[in-house]
């Protein structure tokens, strides 16, 4: 087990953002022992919530964690969501505003799993979390998720996607496949290509902002480029610690997004993603990336050596024109800083590395 | 009730002793003859029996002459022992593969990726794949007349489409979800 150290002091805020080969988490300490969940993941090793393992390992009270925010239903971000809103019952629950409609809801309660068996995954996931609440809250962009004061400073989180004017699209893409009494098949629905309906949140400390970019995708409409030219969002303090977007894919990146909304040269941080022939970030990501930012760091860099025996490789290789291994690495980057100081101090876990 | 050997057998009621019986050797048909008559017999004492026989005995068609005795060596000599069991999904479609993730079921390892040609998928199963799909790669050692051969078998499974009592129960989750939400404010 991963030994993570001592806890962040009370004027001390932290960034930590967990990643495995397939799967994003990220945890906020906002100061004065308040603690943030953004999306959630496995520990490949545990098999429990990485953020909650996490917080155990400091003796964080259930009553610190003052919100969780599900950016979006992929199971690379909701994996284990369930577990962390049952053992943090305290906390305020967000979800994307693309939910606000019985036709999304629709859709999460027939892929739940309980009336399609064997279809796994963020639906099903997120079933299970907003099913066993009392009430949750919808984001849309400018909506606000957290406002406080923390040591003298005025903290506040804000949403700045999805945006309500590409809400409609949403619903539709969720009626296609919503349960029809046709003769169709019901297997997995397909996720919506590209992903609008994530939330970028931008953390505002009350001297230094962090953004965290979910995986909101660029679209002419919807995505990225809506978010930038809107001029409610240029007036956000500027960020220092960026959580690149869509695990630093091309089609999650916008120049303004460099040039808006951090400041010159910011800390550059990613998870990556594995599944099928999809392995992100890819080298020219990382070349692009690495160019904007003062430093880039990866949580799990792609290690796929198979930990099949020979025999089982072997049986596998007969009918299977390629086998790889699900990237089972797994790694956290952490950023700290006080008040006092001018920059982030970034440690990395597990197999988290400078890149 | 009778159970004529007349009746088409459902096969997929058929029990696991008759499957062990036919690895042993025992005529496929003798041993159905043989259940047959120990059913009939209960049958005429004791109705949930006679329900079983009926269960056992689905009649679909009654064939005109009676069936021959089956003598395949393929079905009497043939025992299978599974040795691994992958449960996967479908990622992508190309023309003539499949990128699949699959999950073994029979042992503690990672996820694999894979791709894997049309050519295994039967022609019954070749509308099923889409992206999403599950199948079932079943790897087994299989003993045919006495020598061990392995074997392999990929079967996409095959989900009915939704009922009307499921749409409807769909629907009231969904407004039952809905009414739990509420909006925080905006930002100005």
């Amino acid at each position: 087990m991963t030994v993570y150290g001592i806890a962040p002091t009370s004027d001390e805020v932290e960034v930590a953002i967990f990643g495995p080969g397939y799967g994003e988490a990220i945890a906020i300490h906002l100061g004065e022992g308040r603690w943030f969940l953004v999306d959630s993941c496995l520990n490949p090793a545990t098999k429990q919530p990485a953020t909650a393992e996490y917080l155990d390992s400091f003796g964080v009270c259930a009553t610190q964690v003052k919100g969780i925010v599900a950016s979006h239903w992929h199971d690379d971000h909701v994996k284990g969501l369930s577990s962390l809103v049952k053992k943090y019952p305290a906390a305020e629950f967000f979800l994307s505003g693309v939910f606000n409609a019985k036709e999304s809801l629709s859709f999460l309660a027939a892929y739940s799993g309980q009336l399609s068996s064997g279809v796994n995954g963020g639906a099903s996931e997120l079933f299970s979390v907003i099913s066993s609440l009392n009430h949750y809250q919808m984001l849309v962009d400018r909506k606000t998720v957290f406002d406080d004061q923390i040591n003298g400073h005025s903290v506040v989180i804000t949403a700045l996607s999805p945006l309500s004017s590409m809400l409609g699209q949403a619903y539709a893409h969720f009626a296609q496949y919503l349960a029809k009494k046709d003769g169709s098949i019901n297997n997995a629905p397909p996720a919506v290509q590209p992903n609008l309906e994530a939330v970028v949140l931008h953390v505002d400390l009350g001297y230094d902002a962090i953004l965290l970019g979910a995986d909101l995708e660029d679209h002419l409409t919807g995505g990225w480029s809506a978010v930038v030219n809107d001029s409610w969002v240029q007036k956000r303090r500027r960020s220092s610690i960026y959580k690149v977007a869509h695990h630093g894919s091309v089609t999650g990146h916008h120049d303004d997004i460099w040039s808006r909304l951090l400041s010159a040269k910011p800390v550059a941080c990613m998870t990556p993603f594995n599944k099928g022939r999809v392995h992100l970030p890819t080298v020219a990501d990382v070349v692009r990336i690495k160019q904007l930012a003062s430093a880039t760091y990866l949580s799990s860099p792609a290690a796929k050596k198979s930990t099949l025996n020979r025999q089982q490789l072997s049986r596998l290789q007969s009918v299977c024109r390629s086998v790889s291994a699900l990237n089972s690495g797994f790694g956290l980057i952490r950023m700290r800083k006080k008040v006092t100081e001018a920059d982030w101090r970034v440690e990395c876990f597990g197999d988290a590395k400078l890149v | 009730m009778g159970a004529s050997l007349n009746t088409i057998i459902d096969f997929n009621k058929i029990d696991i002793d008759h499957t062990k019986n036919m690895a042993k050797g025992i005529y496929f048909v003798e041993s159905l003859r043989a259940k047959a008559l120990e059913l009939d017999h209960s049958a005429s004492t004791n109705t949930c029996e006679s329900e079983v026989v009926e269960s056992f005995f689905k009649p679909r068609k009654i064939a005109t002459k009676p069936l021959p005795v089956v003598r395949s060596n393929e079905i009497v000599n043939t025992f299978a022992a599974p040795l691994e069991v992958w449960e996967g999904t479908v990622v992508h479609v190309e023309k003539d593969f499949m990128e699949v993730s699959l999950d073994s079921k029979t042992h503690q390892v990672a996820k694999h990726l894979a791709e894997i040609d049309f050519e295994l998928v039967v022609p019954q199963d070749r509308d099923l794949v889409k992206p999403g799909a599950v199948f079932y790669l079943s790897f087994y050692e299989k003993r045919v007349n006495g020598s061990m051969r392995y074997a392999k078998e990929l079967r996409f499974r095959r989900l009915p489409s939704w009922s009307a009592s499921q749409i409807a129960r769909i629907n009231a989750e969904a407004e039952v979800l809905l009414k739990k939400f509420k909006v925080p404010p905006t930002a100005v």
